[in-house]
């Protein structure tokens, strides 16, 4: 009997999840101009940084450039850098950005007198959106992989998208305590803005985290997008093998369960509280 | 007699629909107090993530030559000053079609440009605490002190920017009423300018072709004309024929923004799209 109710909540959150991922991709296709912003940002971010440095210093650019990076591959550098930016940015604003736009709507309430399960609700938009945009942006950054690593190992490859999803996990927690801020503040932005640029300033996105001040390096210890930029420039620039028992995908599974927990139980507490207190309705 | 009436009463009511418009602005902005702490809070944390990449091309001894970092900074300044506008237009009227309420905008006679501007007043406020702020964690950050050889000529500069930029916001208004959702084309056309606008590189260290498509936008005068008066540097080409170039493509760029504006306001109001998004 039990066993029975657990297959039919399972179905039943596929549901949500099915209708979730049909609505989002149809808003998408609506506004099919964001996939052309997913297959330019990294290449503008890139060429940004490249002429400007390149104007800056000369022809030696590209030494003083490898003297802190190891490498004189810059545009791959910062191609790559700027894919995990985009990315974490889009999955860690995803629940938030979902819950806000039904505030705005004036929707929000209505889903909590439908049966459904809120957190499978919320955090379902980071499926279809992170499925296409990854999708997208793999598609367009690996002809500038191919081309600038020389030789690109399939099994590498592999690996990187395997780091991807499992980066997701993590910054789905710090996602849903985004949630649950928008949920306790309202006009979230701001909190959120916070978050997310301690989170670059501390992924290493576009520089070694060795430029940064001892202390600094010791709070990036905690934040995920550094260990999926490094191993990524590790597979694909600089063509190292990465081992499933690597110290870095280690620290994404325990940063997962962290954030996941906290992620959760932070937002649970705060929607039970916004509805005893009948906040759910205001923005 | 009654035709100079009707036009100080036409005066008036823009007055104040531009005073209607900021207190909005305002209001919504110190409504939410966590806006001005994020803004102190992220401010220096983006200029090392953007200057960062910049800085490691250039030999470590380096990193707090003053030419460079003061050209960095009034870069980010204009960086400031055209996302505000492009933001600001751009969020104000994807805001009004989700709440429901531009419709009934529409139907007012209120100027759609002063409408649309509403979140330009509190981002103005802001972009001038970040000129005083960015200056302060420049020199907490780097070092280097920034001076402005002639504040006059600096202020003025920096105010025909803000207009330059608001003729932008509109025409980039208008393609968000027909577009609807401006996201994507607000972050290319921003890098457009950034990249190609001498914002952080002047055209003259640009690569050809780059560096006439470079002289072919207006804000590469005005961040020339903006470097000139802060830090005393070489205009790239006759000073006055610059002020020229500048002040003339303002007039367009405004003329050509309400135009825009107003015709694809018409075209969606034929289609019966303006409620739609």
């Amino acid at each position: 009997m039990r066993r029975r109710s657990i297959v039919r909540e399972l179905q039943n959150n596929l549901l949500v999840v099915w209708a979730v991922f049909v609505r989002d991709i149809t808003f998408w296709l609506r506004y099919p101009s964001w996939i052309f912003t997913f297959i330019a940002l990294p290449y503008m971010f890139s060429g940004l940084f490249y002429g400007m440095g390149y104007a800056l210093a000369g022809p030696s650019s590209l030494k003083n450039f490898a003297s802190k990076t190891g490498t004189e591959n810059a545009f791959l550098y910062y191609t790559i850098g700027s894919f995990i930016l985009l990315f974490t940015e889009l999955v860690l604003s995803d629940v938030s950005a979902s819950i806000r736009s039904e505030q705005l709507r004036g929707t929000f309430e209505i889903n909590y007198v439908t049966p459904t399960n809120k957190l499978v609700l919320w955090s379902a938009p980071v499926i279809p959106h992170g499925l296409m945009s990854s999708g997208i942006m793999i598609a367009s950054t690996l002809p500038v992989v191919i081309i600038e690593a020389g030789k690109l190992d399939p099994v590498n490859f592999f690996i990187a998208v395997m780091v991807l999803f499992l980066g997701i996990l993590p910054l789905l927690g710090l996602g849903m305590v985004m949630a649950a801020l928008t949920m306790r503040f309202k006009e979230p932005w701001a909190v959120i803005n916070m978050v997310r640029v301690i989170l670059y300033l501390l992924s290493g996105i576009y520089y070694p985290l060795t430029v940064l001040p001892e202390y600094l390096r010791y709070m990036a210890v905690v934040v995920p997008p550094n260990y999926m930029v490094d191993i990524l420039r590790d597979l694909l620039i600089f063509q190292r093998k990465v081992i499933l028992s690597d110290y870095r995908i280690l620290a994404l599974f325990i940063l997962s369960s962290i954030y996941l927990i906290l992620g959760f139980s932070l937002y649970r507490r705060w929607e039970q509280n916004a509805r005893r207190t009948g906040e759910i309705s205001k923005y | 007699m009654l035709g100079e009436l009707v036009r100080f009463q036409s005066i008036r009511s823009r007055l104040l629909e531009v005073y209607a418009s900021a207190y909005a602005s305002m209001k919504i902005y110190f409504r939410y107090p966590m806006w001005f702490i994020s803004d102190i809070v992220t401010t220096p944390l983006w200029i090392v993530i953007i200057f960062m990449p910049i800085l490691l091309f250039l030999p470590e001894s380096e990193w707090r030559n003053p030419e460079i970092i003061e050209a960095m900074y009034w870069g980010m300044i204009f960086l400031d000053l055209i996302s505000l506008t492009l933001w600001g237009i751009g969020m104000s009227i994807r805001r009004e079609q989700q709440q429901g309420t531009i419709e009934y905008l529409f139907i007012t006679n209120a100027s759609r440009a002063v409408i649309f501007s509403n979140r330009v007043f509190s981002r103005i406020l802001s972009l001038l605490m970040d000129v005083a702020y960015i200056a302060l964690i420049i020199n907490l950050i780097f070092g280097v002190s920034i001076t402005i050889v002639n504040p006059i000529e600096l202020f003025v500069y920096l105010a025909i920017s803000v207009l330059l930029a608001l003729g932008l916001g509109m025409m980039y208004g208008a393609v968000v009423l027909y577009l609807k959702n401006p996201g994507a084309l607000n972050n290319i056309l921003q890098f457009i300018i950034l990249g190609l606008g001498g914002i952080f590189i002047p055209p003259s260290r640009m690569p050809y072709p780059l560096n006439i498509v470079s002289l072919a936008i207006p804000f590469s005068y005005a961040i020339d004309l903006v470097r000139n008066a802060a830090m005393g540097t070489q205009t790239m080409i006759d000073k006055n024929l610059e002020i020229f170039i500048l002040l003339v493509s303002t007039m367009a760029s405004i003329i050509t923004g309400r135009y825009i504006l107003s015709k694809l306001e018409e075209v969606n109001k034929r289609s019966g799209k303006l409620g739609t998004y």
